[in-house]
């Protein structure tokens, strides 16, 4: 419910203001328009095609790590 | 799929209308179990991150709950402050829909600039009313921020929605009471949101979707609290037996609307109008200094578990937590999408009342979909 994901920018095309992310190793193409100043290596925030914001590296191992213990009780027992 | 899940929508159709509706979710309803077991400090930190779309609502809500366990009320002042950044993160969810996804349906190009715009308000807003404090963690520090004055930033937004959303000032579209005021308001064409209810007026798309599925009520929280054990409701809520709507429809009123409820129900112009409702509504209402009634103030009672509701962007948000010895026993969040789109819901009902050649009712049924707004990606298949 309402998660936007941390994915970290591979590759950035200026022309059309998008980047390719990986997000455990799946690539997807975002749209940029909202967020600015962003480098290749950088953490985004992604939501539904667009990057909602930028994130430190930290912030995004430690959410990625929460997701990941989420995907593993999602669908356990209670 | 991603982690994020999806929403699966299908639906049969056969002579010109839908036959079945079939909804499923691969949305991560028990997300919240990952707090289990952990200290109460560190899941009040980790709530808006986890849940970042609506990171304010989720944060908010998050520690309503845990203050309502502990016996503690926030002050007032940290109250109205936590309600108005509810209130403007609502704000800038609307304007979402309208100014990135509304184009589309018009074939036209998402307003990305005007959404930087209303973004970077936000931010401001926040700066203002919390002066870089974290109001949404436990216990406080003592700080009482002075209510902030954001008439200055009000303004500003006022102008931004002038420009990019109503032609006119917010407040003053507010004064469109009556039908015929809209349709010449809609004839300007000055914006794509007047152009999107234009065509629905155009189209004769009023009523489509109009249905009979009831408003969620005010939650009784001890019927609230029972329902909630049981996390197959957390899953598929129902309320007193049948399935409920809660969206900005459902909390949003004003003349012009209870004019259009009259005419069209709870039909498409009805969703669309809403969210023009209440974006203008909020946007003159962004001060802390007014009422918390997106956010009450509750004083705990002590009594675990305890829980919260918060009006969020897509409805009614419930946070609700046991507390065992400062660690979190149990936790559980119940998302509007849950109501919106349960299987036999709102959406699902909606749906089957469109008729037309496939692609017609792909196209309607888009429009329903976004109008009523689930919070993760959708995919749509019509056979």
């Amino acid at each position: 419910m309402c998660h936007a994901i941390p994915a970290q920018v591979i590759e950035i095309d200026k022309a059309s203001d998008m980047a390719t992310v990986s997000l455990d190793g799946v690539k997807k193409d975002v749209s940029l328009a909202l967020v600015q100043d962003v480098e290749i290596g950088d953490y985004l925030l992604v939501h539904v095609g667009y990057a909602l914001n930028k994130v430190s590296e930290e912030e995004a191992q430690r959410t990625l790590e929460l997701f990941a213990e989420m995907a593993q009780l999602d669908g356990a027992q209670p | 799929m991603g982690i994020e899940g999806s929403l699966a929508i299908n639906l049969e159709i056969g002579s010109g209308h839908v036959r079945k509706v079939d909804i499923s979710s691969s949305r991560p309803v028990h997300a919240s179990r990952i707090f289990q077991g952990k200290e109460i400090q560190e899941v009040l930190k980790t709530v808006p991150m986890l849940f970042s779309v609506c990171g304010t609502a989720q944060a908010c809500a998050g520690i309503m709950a845990c203050e309502h366990a502990l016996g503690m009320a926030p002050s007032l002042e940290i109250a109205q402050q936590r309600a108005c950044l509810v209130r403007m993160e609502n704000l800038r969810e609307q304007l979402w829909r309208i100014l990135l996804e509304w184009p589309g349906f018009l074939d036209e190009t998402p307003d990305q600039q005007s959404m930087m715009s209303a973004l970077a308000l936000q931010r401001e807003h926040r700066q203002l009313v919390t002066d870089g404090r974290n109001p949404f963690l436990l216990p406080g520090d003592g700080h009482v921020q002075e209510l902030a004055d954001v008439r200055e930033l009000s303004n500003s937004l006022a102008e931004l929605l002038e420009s990019m959303v109503y032609g006119i000032l917010p407040q003053h579209w507010l004064d469109i009471t009556q039908l015929e005021g809209l349709e010449n308001w809609c004839r300007s064409g000055a914006t794509v949101a007047a152009r999107t209810i234009g065509n629905v007026l155009d189209q004769d798309w009023c009523d489509l979707g109009a249905c009979q599925i009831e408003a969620l009520p005010d939650l009784d929280l001890e019927q609230l609290h029972k329902l909630m054990q049981d996390d197959e409701f957390v899953e598929r809520p129902q309320w007193l037996g049948s399935c409920r709507e809660t969206t900005s429809c459902t909390r949003t009123d004003s003349p012009l609307l209870q004019q259009l409820r009259s005419r069209y129900g709870n039909g498409l112009l009805v969703r669309l109008v809403a969210r023009l409702t209440e974006i203008a509504q909020l946007s003159d209402n962004l001060s802390p200094a007014i009422s918390t009634q997106n956010c009450k103030v509750e004083a705990g009672d002590a009594i675990n578990p305890g829980i919260a509701q918060v009006a969020a962007a897509r409805g009614q948000l419930v946070h609700r937590l046991q507390l065992e010895e400062g660690l979190v026993r149990r936790y559980q969040i119940l998302a509007p999408t849950e109501w919106n789109f349960h299987p036999q819901g709102l959406v699902a009902t909606a749906l089957a009342t469109l008729k037309g050649d496939a692609a017609m009712i792909e196209q309607q049924a888009h429009l329903l979909i976004n109008a009523i707004d689930p919070c993760v990606g959708y995919e749509l298949m019509v056979n």
